[in-house]
């Protein structure tokens, strides 16, 4: 490590096993069940002042379109957002978080349990360690692939056990799904993406107008062929996502 | 229909620290350019100042080999030391002497001053007071002339009013004043 530029450590908190990455060094993974206190204990010495970024599988995360009411307040949306969580999800308890730069438009939201943060936190003061990135997997993707995406369409996000789906038209998310399935691949995303477009309204044209993709990332048996796609539809697999 | 996906996603839970814009980095590059030229001059100006303090130094070191004597000084010329001798000149007068001249020709019962002016620059005396008669104040004006200090008293203004069961006179004089320092 540089004396002046402190290390960049990578953490990934899987859907069933920490992952550790530092530069110059291969990747650890360490299974890891519910306790993420002991699965952490159980990481490596790291450099002191390590900055320490965190990406956090979808299987741990909750995902919510966000359409905000007209003439809701600043200091109203953090309230809002909770109770959205809260209604759909149960109590958790969670820690919410809306997207930033969404100011009008309707955006989307996470939540996180709040036990995970905490031991995260604790686990970065133990360490000295600098907690500079805590992101969910999927949007962690999205602002990846971004500049792959094109027109209208959804990207789906494949983990081991689960598929995350968010669906966009004309600049704007129209939903976010995460289900769990038994096998993570495109025939699950496909099926994913046509449970989306029903809960869709009939005024949304995004079901039946040509021109969409669907753009798959994730888990590396994703490869397979993307069959069965709603017409007008057409499917793409991006690579190197992570 | 917009072309593009919507806008990437700000849903990081640790809110990153915005990067500087270009106004910044450019009011960066501003100071510190501007913190060098300081520093640059400074560096210079101290090694000037070494300079000129090892100059002194030597100066000081030759003008005591030579025995310490000094250059003469310079003789004033006639319009610095006439301002400087009439300044000397007032400051020295016989104030003293001057009071107590006016005091003893004042020293009469018929004869009161009231008011006295005068003006050093010039000489000039301007004195103010009463008596009972008009030949109290002539007999004044003439005790005024007999001193040592005063010159050519003159009855400048006299005016006769009633006093409390009385007349009484009052005077203004002129006179000039010599100085005697």
């Amino acid at each position: 490590m540089s004396l002046l530029w402190s290390e960049t450590v990578q953490l990934a908190i899987g859907p069933d096993a920490l992952c550790l990455s530092r530069r110059g060094e291969p990747a650890l993974s360490l299974p890891c069940g519910g306790d993420w206190e002991a699965c952490l204990a159980a990481l490596p010495a790291l450099p002191r002042r390590a900055r320490l970024e965190v990406n956090v599988a979808d299987r741990h995360v909750r995902y919510l379109r966000l359409d905000w009411p007209a003439g809701l307040k600043a200091g109203e949306r953090a309230a809002f957002v909770e109770h959205r969580f809260h209604a759909v999800f149960g109590a958790g308890p969670w820690v919410v978080q809306a997207d930033r730069d969404a100011i009008c438009l309707p955006s989307l939201g996470v939540a996180l349990p709040a036990a995970l943060e905490a031991v995260l936190q604790g686990f970065v003061r133990s360490r000295s360690l600098r907690l500079v990135a805590l992101e969910p997997a999927f949007p962690r993707s999205y602002n990846r692939l971004r500049r792959h995406l094109r027109g209208d369409g959804a990207l789906a996000r494949l983990e081991a056990g689960r598929v995350t789906l968010g669906l966009w038209q004309g600049g704007q998310w129209l939903a976010v799904r995460s289900q769990p399935v038994a096998r993570a691949d495109a025939a699950a995303a496909v099926a994913c993406l046509v449970t989306l477009l029903a809960t869709q309204p009939a005024a949304a044209a995004i079901g039946n107008s040509p021109g969409n993709t669907l753009y798959l990332c994730g888990a590396a048996h994703s490869a397979a062929a993307i069959d069965a796609l709603p017409a007008g539809w057409r499917g793409v697999h991006l690579e190197g996502e992570e | 229909m917009s072309p593009r996906p919507p806008p990437p996603l700000a849903l990081d839970r640790v809110a990153r620290r915005p990067w500087p814009s270009l106004l910044g980095w450019v009011l960066l590059a501003f100071g510190l350019s501007a913190a060098a030229g300081v520093l640059f001059e400074y560096l210079a100006l101290d090694a000037r100042l070494a300079d000129e303090t090892r100059l002194l130094a030597r100066a000081r070191r030759a003008v005591d080999a030579r025995g310490g004597g000094g250059v003469p000084p310079r003789p004033l010329a006639d319009g610095e030391i006439r301002p400087a001798l009439a300044v000397a000149g007032l400051l020295g007068r016989d104030w003293t002497g001057l009071l107590a001249e006016l005091e003893r020709a004042a020293d009469n019962p018929g004869v009161a001053l009231l008011e006295l002016e005068q003006d050093a620059a010039t000489g000039s005396l301007r004195l103010a007071g009463e008596a009972r008669t008009l030949s109290e104040v002539f007999a004044f004006v003439s005790r005024l002339e007999a001193g040592p200090r005063v010159r050519q008293p003159r009855l400048a203004a006299y005016a006769l009013r009633a006093g409390e069961g009385e007349p009484v006179v009052s005077f203004q004089l002129t006179a000039r004043w010599e100085a005697q320092p």
